[in-house]
């Protein structure tokens, strides 16, 4: 068997709180991923999704304590010093942010934004990866790629910003993308737009992508597997297709009742009852069981297993079918 | 922006105008009379009152003020009373020993906070940023006149390097005359280093929070890099906003550390011509030392267009 590209195995990240305690955020996260695959995340707010994103970029904040292995290409993140993470960052795997607003620097131009990269890492000259910069604006469909490399970000709109950031990551041809929801905070014509682009250019580069999203919608149509997330914990795995068709995880039925459709059955959406619960008070047993409309007093006993019922599909459930070999 | 350059312009004409007549106004209420002190006490009514007529001191108020700005304007700044040559002249002799040392006492200060806030902001709460804390706090509190005594008696006293006052002219080669500006320099630019310092430090550490610097990092730049190329630019704006305020007092420090140092600059001047009551002179100093203020607050507001591209393009 050959080394995929990304293999994480047991991850847990834990937050320092100020209070000195440390308190278990994402736990047990193991995933494969092979070139130019395409894998989703979804989670509701403050599952865990940035942090994971982050994880893999050697990137977590100071207070975040990682543990367990993030195998890139065979080599450990986790146990790499700065330096060396610097030559694998933007080189291997790419980041696009959330907030196309906040992640563009105002003092900047656009163009040697993106061009920085080429420039401290690869070794082109600013005239070269300037040039460069433009085709990579071209790529990403902007208009008048030349005169707009020379403009600084106050001056583009939410989407152009956007595509800036792609540029970005892009620039130097990373094995591996990660998008942390990169269209949250488009409008809604414009998410299709650079939804798009991502698709066709991860798909041309042959870049695996994880796309991180709160919106079951966009990982459909974008990837070919899917992970669900909830209070750090996977609760589900698998292609796409067959999680959204045979979702086994209860969660996973709510996130997909709660997705808007052209027809929707009763004509109104369904949400999940309940908020997400703090990392400091879940429930015992199972984290969903507060929520879960499917739970028996078994929830409460234990957390449950991670189990294979059909190979290749992952999924945390004490009431999902019984566990195959993976 | 040429229009909001007009306005600015138009509205620093102004603020001169104002502060002009402010100072003529303080001149005038101040005790003593001109005429008087350049007589000595033995002069008589007559010819004193010869004197005022001969200086204009007889017409009033408004028509002083008039005719002392048309002057300005035309670059006659009007005769000493005490050393019975042009203001215009005096002056300029004068400015070739304060320009240089402010400037030269802005740079240190630059030169000093920039690197010391920026390792402190880099290496929060670190034995770095506590000696750094503790540096400035020193700086601030420590008056730069007795910062300047104690340098002299270091350096000039006891080692005998730069000269512990005094200033031999351009004239006598540059390096000579820096050399005697350093030490005044140092004593200058210490109070304003300290504040600068701490200015820079918690505007540093509010950029390296920001989503772009770690888009930076997400390049694949260093920390060094991300922090030098993308934070700090963008912490600039109010450290150069300090920088402008910090000039008045760069202007007040000049005229005590010019006496400690015993530097004919613009501060002695303003200081004999008080004591004299050389009032074209103070008048014309002092109206200098708002309009330079003033130049610099005007360059201040110019800066902030290169340093944030985000105020360019509007009007
Ligand atoms: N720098 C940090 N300091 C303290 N707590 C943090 C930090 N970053 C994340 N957390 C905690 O970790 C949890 C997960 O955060 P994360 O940002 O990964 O969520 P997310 O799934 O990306 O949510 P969203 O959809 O809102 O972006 C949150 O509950 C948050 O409280
Ligand atoms: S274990 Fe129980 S509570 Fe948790 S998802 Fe399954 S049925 Fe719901
Ligand atoms: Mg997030």
């Amino acid at each position: 068997m050959t080394q995929p590209l990304l293999r994480i195995e047991n991850l847990a990240i834990s937050i320092d709180r100020p209070d000195g305690a440390r308190q278990p955020i994402v736990t047990d996260i193991s995933l494969t991923l092979e070139a130019g695959e395409t894998l989703g995340i979804v989670g509701e707010s403050g599952s865990g999704k940035s942090l994971l994103a982050l994880a893999v970029m050697g990137l977590l904040p100071p207070v975040a304590r990682p543990t367990g292995r993030i195998l890139l290409e065979g080599r450990d993140l986790l146990a790499m010093d700065d330096e060396t993470l610097c030559s694998v960052r933007g080189r291997r795997v790419g980041l696009i942010f959330q907030e196309p607003l906040t992640a563009l620097n105002p003092a900047m131009t656009v163009g040697d934004q993106i061009a920085e990269g080429m420039v401290i890492q690869d070794g082109l000259s600013w005239r070269a990866a300037r040039r460069e910069a433009i085709t990579l604006l071209d790529r990403v469909r902007m208009p008048e790629a030349a005169r707009l490399s020379r403009s600084y970000p106050h001056a583009l709109s939410g989407g152009q910003r956007q595509r800036v950031g792609i540029a970005i990551a892009l620039a130097m041809k990373p094995a591996l993308m990660i998008a942390d929801e990169p269209t949250t905070a488009l409008d809604v014509t414009v998410q299709a737009e650079v939804l798009d682009i991502l698709d066709d250019l991860t798909r041309d580069a042959g870049m695996a992508l994880i796309l991180v999203s709160h919106d079951l919608g966009v990982i459909a149509r974008m990837c070919a597997r899917t992970l669900v997330l909830y209070a750090g914990r996977r609760l589900e795995e698998g292609l796409t297709r067959d999680v959204l068709t045979m979702p086994l995880n209860p969660y996973t039925r709510g996130l997909l009742r709660a997705v808007p459709r052209r027809q929707p059955q009763d004509g109104r959406l369904q949400t999940i009852p309940g908020t997400v619960p703090s990392f400091a008070a879940l429930p015992p047993g199972c984290v969903f069981s507060d929520r879960c409309p499917e739970r028996i007093d078994a929830c409460h006993a234990a957390e449950p297993r991670w189990t294979y019922p059909v190979p290749g599909r992952g999924v945390r459930c004490i009431r999902a079918p019984g566990e195959a070999m993976p | 922006m040429t229009g909001l350059l007009l306005r600015r312009i138009a509205s620093l004409v102004l603020t001169l105008l104002a502060v002009s007549a402010l100072i003529f106004l303080v001149m005038d209420v101040l005790p003593g009379d001109p005429a008087a002190i350049m007589l000595g006490t033995s002069a008589t009514p007559e010819t004193l009152e010869a004197l005022r007529r001969e200086l204009g001191l007889d017409q009033p108020l408004v028509l002083r003020y008039l005719s002392w700005l048309a002057g300005v304007a035309t670059g006659d700044l009007g005769m000493s009373y005490t050393y019975g040559v042009p203001v215009a002249g005096l002056i300029a002799e004068r400015l070739v020993v304060t320009l240089p040392l402010a400037f030269l006492a802005i740079l240190l200060s630059v030169a000093i906070a920039i690197p010391l806030g920026v390792a402190s902001a880099a290496r929060r709460n670190s034995v770095v940023d506590t000696a750094v804390g503790f540096l400035s706090q020193m700086f601030i509190a420590v008056p730069g006149f007795w910062v300047g005594l104690l340098l002299v008696l270091v350096f000039s006293v006891s080692f005998g390097w730069v000269p512990s006052g005094g200033f031999p002219g351009w004239q006598a080669g540059v390096l000579p005359a820096l050399g005697a500006l350093v030490l005044p320099a140092i004593a200058l630019a210490l109070p304003q280093a300290g504040v600068l310092t701490r200015v820079t430090r918690s505007a540093v550490i509010e950029v390296m929070n920001e989503d772009f610097v770690r888009t930076a990092r997400a390049k694949g730049l260093p920390r060094r890099k991300a922090l030098w190329r993308h934070a700090v630019p963008n912490a600039l704006v109010p450290v150069v906003t300090i920088l402008g305020l910090q000039f008045t007092f760069l202007i007040a420090g000049a005229v005590l550390v010019e006496n400690v140092f015993n530097l004919p600059g613009l501060g002695r001047l303003a200081l004999q011509a008080l004591s004299q009551r050389d009032i074209i002179v103070m008048q014309d100093v002092v109206l200098f030392f708002a309009a330079l203020v003033i130049v610099m607050n005007f360059l201040v507001d110019l800066s902030y267009l290169a340093l944030d591209p985000r105020l360019r393009g509007r009007t």
